[in-house]
């Protein structure tokens, strides 16, 4: 007998919205073009697909799960740590796509896999914004927690106190050694500048930590929860 | 008589209201038990307990292949036309389910079907499967025209004589009086089995069930 599989049916129950898959091709296409008019022009590509991945993360589970549409997947709940990491591979799977394909333009351009998307911070932003998210928006409806991490983002643009942050940083490559809990607070309020500088390893280490931590806190909820049918009661 | 589930005490509450209160019930391979129960008796609730979709607070399940309250692969359910993703291709969702049992030929998104069409297409998907030790179904009958009901009472014919159990929840009694080996009902929290053999002598039709029913109601 055939078990279903998670993976297979969320890719095809729930799969990331079309828009976003666009926008993500369009921008690992153009990575691409950008490497090949000049080596390391594409940076920016990179925090563009981490802006992105906070969107097609925050896919949401209990909407859909208390509708009845994961039933098949759910019924029994004794592998429901496989359904939980299979959401979010499914979620994330795109956007994770999109920047090894922009990490190979900037490797091939440069003839190094040392680019931006392929070091540890590369990595470390594009577990943040993806798990987080994930995380975040398990109970909520689409887009939630993308949408409130941005405009956390934005506020804190507005404040001022990102832009004057981000200058310490780009100033001294030795600032995130030297304010660890500033830094971090950085990277979790600008997530996508995280590849584009020097971090300290203990700042990347915390950053994974939390990252992780994370996951496992959306894995959990959807291993405890209970998903009665919105209908359910009547 | 193979008990594909074992079900005792079982106790469940939606919200502060029980639900379920001390349920002992066991359903058997190759029998269809008819869940007979008012609108909001808990019904949808006992299913999904039996399915681990819905938690429950007190009691034990036990399904035969696990040996746990995780039904084996071999059983499924289906609970309704409402629960299937409305964006999901006919053909997509049809092999997805059925574990590639069954085909369709129809690519448009369930959305675009009505509500019968859905409703018929989630019954053939899961009861194409194969094997099937068990199956539980919700208001099965709801939407379906006479070809699709008659279409599934004799599908659960066939898969019952196949050594399949089902436990089908249905307002439709007469639906039910044409098939069931036990009914069920459902009310105020506890259950009550009866065979349908209670109805010995007599043609049972749905008036039977719904007399038997406010007996135990009242």
């Amino acid at each position: 007998m055939t078990r279903l599989s998670p993976l297979r049916y969320f890719a095809a129950v729930t799969p990331p919205a079309a828009p976003l898959l666009a926008v993500l091709a369009f921008l690992a296409a153009g990575a691409f073009a950008l490497e090949a008019l000049a080596a390391g022009s594409s940076d920016w590509v990179l925090a563009s697909i981490a802006l992105v991945q906070l969107f097609a993360c925050s896919s949401g589970f209990s909407r859909h799960a208390s509708r009845g549409y994961y039933d098949p997947v759910l019924l029994g709940g004794g592998m429901r740590t496989r359904v939980a990491l299979a959401h979010f591979a499914v979620s994330a799977l795109p956007g994770a796509v999109a920047w090894i394909a922009a990490g190979a333009a900037a490797a091939v351009a440069s003839r190094s896999l040392s680019t931006p998307a392929f070091r540890p911070a590369g990595w470390v932003c594009l577990l943040l914004v993806s798990a987080i998210p994930w995380a975040a928006n398990v109970r909520f409806a689409p887009f939630a927690a993308g949408s409130l991490w941005l405009l956390a983002t934005a506020s804190l643009f507005l404040s001022g106190r990102l832009f004057r942050a981000l200058t310490l940083l780009h100033a001294d490559p030795g600032w995130a050694r030297s304010h660890p809990w500033s830094a971090i607070a950085l990277a979790l309020g600008f997530p996508a500048a995280v590849p584009s500088f020097a971090w300290s390893g203990p700042v990347l280490a915390v950053l994974f930590g939390l990252a992780l931590a994370a996951l496992a806190g959306g894995v959990a909820t959807i291993r405890s929860a209970a998903f009665p049918l919105s209908e359910e009661g009547s | 008589m193979t008990l594909v589930v074992d079900v005792r005490g079982l106790s469940t509450r939606y919200g502060s209201v029980p639900v379920l209160r001390g349920v002992d019930f066991g359903l058997a391979r190759a029998e269809v038990v008819g869940l007979i129960g008012r609108n909001g008796s808990g019904k949808t609730t006992f299913l999904r307990t039996l399915l681990g979709l819905a938690r429950f607070e007190a009691g034990r399940i036990e399904w035969t292949g696990t040996g746990t309250a995780v039904p084996p692969d071999a059983v499924d359910h289906f609970g309704g036309a409402h629960t299937l993703p409305p964006h999901v291709q006919a053909n997509i969702w049809v092999r997805l389910v059925s574990r590639g049992d069954a085909v369709c030929d129809d690519r448009r998104p369930l959305r675009a079907l009505s509500r019968g069409s859905r409703q018929l297409l989630g019954l053939r998907a899961v009861l194409a499967r194969t094997p099937l030790a068990a199956v539980l179904l919700d208001e099965p009958w709801e939407g379906l025209d006479p070809d699709g009901a008659r279409w599934l009472t004799e599908t659960l014919r066939r898969r019952r004589k196949e050594g399949c159990g089902f436990l089908v929840s249905s307002h439709r009694l007469h639906d039910l009086a044409a098939l069931c080996d036990r009914y069920a009902f459902l009310r105020d929290g506890r259950l009550e089995v009866r065979s349908a053999g209670d109805f010995a002598g007599r043609t049972v039709e749905g008036a039977d069930l719904l007399r038997t029913f406010d007996r135990i109601d009242s």
